[in-house]
């Protein structure tokens, strides 16, 4: 009987400290609950195409974005992205000559982050 | 919230289906409902046979070619089970045995419930920092578990390398890795099918925290054995639960291992116990059942984990010396009742299907591989050349190793009152002491600080006994003094032992640094095929080895830029260093082009500068702590 009870107790503790750490993952594993960050990628890597996503996990929901070609800028905008939202721009430029770098920047608050391609 | 729910109860029905039921059954067929187990045994037991069968019957469906899936699973067991029922009915009456003495009083039993709640409290507590799939180890090992659950079948054990021939960079065919063994990878696979959790969530570290749980009672009831003719062998078994449980929760190989993914490791630490434990019973109660399945738990570790196998032959040689020694010439009168047990029907029937499921069925990886040349030889390393007795004494934590080397002593000198106890222990201890200490007397060739922590269950069983021998069977002392006594020296044990646990919890460790490596590992996994070559970082990327988990494309895929001391090895290829820290210069270059590398992913902190100025570039994904590069054909 008391063998039982040795078991049983270890049963409860087991379940109930595996449960916890299981919410525990599963909120460290959340993108957005209780994070600050925010990632920018080029929709299509592979390719010439200058299309962008802006992917927030970030308390800040407001972001200014700048095309820049060989570091001259040539367009730019604003956007509201939610937390835990994506936004994807496609950008319509037409560009004069090859053999230019063309930078994506993406401002919000005091962070800066860049892609860019040389094309 | 509601899914939360039911996903955390589907996996406590998975657990409960394959990690206890089919042990439980195969005790019931053994045993039938005698009283020759207690219910902490049985528990205990059922769970670390359940392991070995779950292993056998996916690498059977594996061999009749049947998918390993969720169905397979469960029919099979049902079928074990089924089979396992019969075995009980046609044998039910001869039930009657001698029952298992291990009640305890009310007082112990509140003891070891206080030791179980302070022993999973402090495990809970630490992996609450580290509970997220971030363990390097653990991400190679759910590979291959992913590998199962996704193909059904059981894999190759094969990676693809960067090789250099004659100046020229490629890359190789699969050649078969030596590291893994399957039994480290089937039952996660089938929780995983079963419960319909991913690898990459909490399930693979909860499972070894139970694994590690289930360990711990494994050396609580061989010592509740080992010790049983002792007036005081509850009170050692239930020191070791406080030693084992609370004192060595995180430090030497428990907790860290856990978090770590250390499953080898993990595994036999549970598996050898309970090998010790089958053995010791069918010796001492000259018990043939208790015999065969020491040699299925033997059998099962040698799928499971080879330094575990390695190390349990080594200290079973030992063992067999020690008695022995002990013995004198009743050594070999012993031995004829051994063979008594050995040509028993039961055991010669397990021998027979060991060997039949050896040859015929599957034979563990580093057999097949003759990967056993690669551990036994002079020391190749400085790591395998042996520790010192100070980084000994820092493996086992200074105190507790003081009260071990007490207990070795005192079984030493007392071995007389308990011949087999004491060989056991003593051949336990010395052997993993020799191969840790002093690899090249038994010319051996294994990392000595992987050795060395086998050191602290043997030293568990004997720093128990030291304590209790001290202070429980010297009845000329004045009481008060060995009360006073005893306390200061727990005191010193605890606080030895609770201090470096203590440095074992780091709060620092639990951030999300892995979401980012996570988020990058999905957009490759949709971005890029199977032609695209990525490689990565592993010096500043956190829980790099969790991207293949994503890619699935092989197992050293994506390549890695490994610890940078690490290319200080003249045979090592330096392509995946070059590719990294010097993307710009001639040898890079051509490592690009003969291995087809294209994408590069790096931590921007570190290593963005030497990328970013370079026109044959595209930096492509850019995050806080993920800088991605891509290299277009020209």
């Amino acid at each position: 009987m008391k063998n039982k009870a040795i078991i049983i107790t270890t049963i409860i503790f087991f379940i109930f400290s595996a449960s916890s750490l299981a919410w525990i993952e599963k909120k460290q594993s959340d993108e957005n609950a209780g994070k600050n960050w925010w990632v920018l990628y080029f929709a299509e890597p592979k390719n010439d195409k200058l299309n962008f996503i802006i992917e927030n996990h970030s308390d800040e929901n407001n972001f200014h974005w700048e095309i820049l070609s060989s570091k001259k800028k040539i367009q730019e905008g604003e956007a509201v992205i939610k937390k835990g939202s994506v936004l994807q721009l496609n950008p319509n430029l037409t560009l004069a000559s090859e053999n230019k770098k063309i930078t994506i920047l993406v401002i919000s608050k005091d962070e800066k982050k860049e892609i860019y391609k040389n094309l | 919230m509601l899914n939360f729910i039911f996903n955390q109860i589907l996996f406590y029905i998975s657990i409960a289906v394959m990690l206890f039921i089919p042990g439980y059954f195969l005790l019931l067929a053994i045993f039938g409902k005698s009283k020759i187990l207690s219910a902490l045994e049985k528990f205990t037991l059922s769970f670390g046979l359940s392991i070995i069968a779950i292993d056998i019957i996916l690498i059977l469906l594996d061999k009749f070619r049947l998918s390993i899936n969720a169905n397979s699973i469960l029919f099979s067991l049902i079928a074990f089970i089924i089979l396992c029922y019969a075995v009980f009915l046609l044998r039910k009456e001869k039930s009657a045995e001698n029952s298992s003495d291990s009640d305890y009083s009310k007082k112990q039993t509140s003891l070891i419930i206080l030791i179980i709640f302070f022993s999973i409290l402090i495990r809970a507590f630490f992996l609450s920092h580290t509970i997220a799939p971030t363990g390097t180890d653990l991400g190679h090992h759910m590979y291959w578990t992913k590998k199962i659950i996704e193909t059904g079948k059981i894999p190759a054990y094969e990676k693809i390398e960067i090789i250099q021939k004659d100046n020229v960079y490629s890359i190789s065919q699969p050649s078969a890795i030596d590291d893994f063994i399957i039994g480290e990878h089937l039952v996660f696979a089938s929780i995983g099918l079963i419960s319909k959790n991913d690898v990459a969530s909490a399930f693979p570290s909860i499972t070894l925290f139970l694994i590690n749980i289930m360990g711990m009672f494994s050396l609580f009831i061989l010592a509740e054995k080992l010790f049983s003719s002792l007036s005081y062998g509850k009170n050692i078994a239930i020191t070791v639960l406080f030693f084992v449980g609370a004192l060595f929760a995180l430090s030497g190989s428990q907790g860290n291992f856990i978090s770590g993914g250390v499953i080898g490791n993990l595994l036999g630490n549970l598996l050898i116990p309970l090998i010790f434990y089958f053995f010791f019973r069918a010796i001492s109660e000259k018990n043939s059942a208790f015999f065969s399945l020491g040699i299925f738990t033997s059998f099962g570790l040698a799928y499971t984990h080879h330094l575990s196998t390695f190390i349990f032959a080594f200290s079973l040689i030992f063992v067999l010396f020690f008695i022995l020694l002990f013995k004198g010439k009743e050594f070999f009168l012993e031995i004829k009742k051994w063979l008594a047990l050995i040509f028993s029907p039961r055991v010669l029937a397990i021998i027979f299907l060991g060997v039949i499921f050896f040859f015929f069925v599957r034979m563990p990886g580093y057999i097949e591989n003759q990967a056993v040349k690669t551990i036994v030889g002079e020391p190749s390393r400085s790591t395998k050349a042996g520790l010192s007795l100070a980084q000994i004494f820092s493996t086992v934590g200074e105190s507790r190793a003081t009260l071990g080397i007490i207990g070795i002593i005192l079984l030493l000198v007392f071995f007389k009152k308990n011949k087999y106890q004491s060989a056991l222990i003593l051949g336990w201890f010395f052997s993993i002491f020799i191969m840790s200490w002093k690899p090249t007397l038994l010319h051996i060739d294994i990392p000595s600080s992987r050795i060395g922590n086998y050191l602290i269950f043997p030293i568990i069983l004997a720093g128990a006994f030291a304590i209790n021998w001290i202070f429980e069977d010297r009845h000329y002392l004045n009481r008060n003094w060995k009360l006073s006594a005893f306390l200061i020296l727990i005191l010193y044990v605890s606080t030895g032992g609770f201090m470096s646990e203590a440095q074992s919890i780091n709060p620092k460790k639990s951030n999300s640094n892995f979401i980012e490596t996570f988020a990058i590992s999905k957009y490759l996994k949709q971005k890029t095929t199977a032609e695209d070559i990525i490689l990565k970082d592993h010096n500043y990327v956190s829980a790099d080895s969790w991207m293949k988990v994503f890619l699935m494309r092989d197992y050293n895929l994506p390549f890695t830029r490994s610890f940078l001391f690490r290319y200080d090895s003249p045979t090592r290829e330096q392509c995946t260093l070059w590719m990294i820290s010097q993307p710009k210069s001639s040898e890079a270059k051509k490592c690009f082009t003969q291995t087809g590398t294209n994408f590069i992913i790096i931590n921007p902190h570190y290593d963005s500068s030497q990328f970013s100025d370079s026109k044959e570039f595209w930096k492509i994904y850019s995050s806080d702590l993920i800088g991605t590069y891509y290299k277009p054909k020209k």
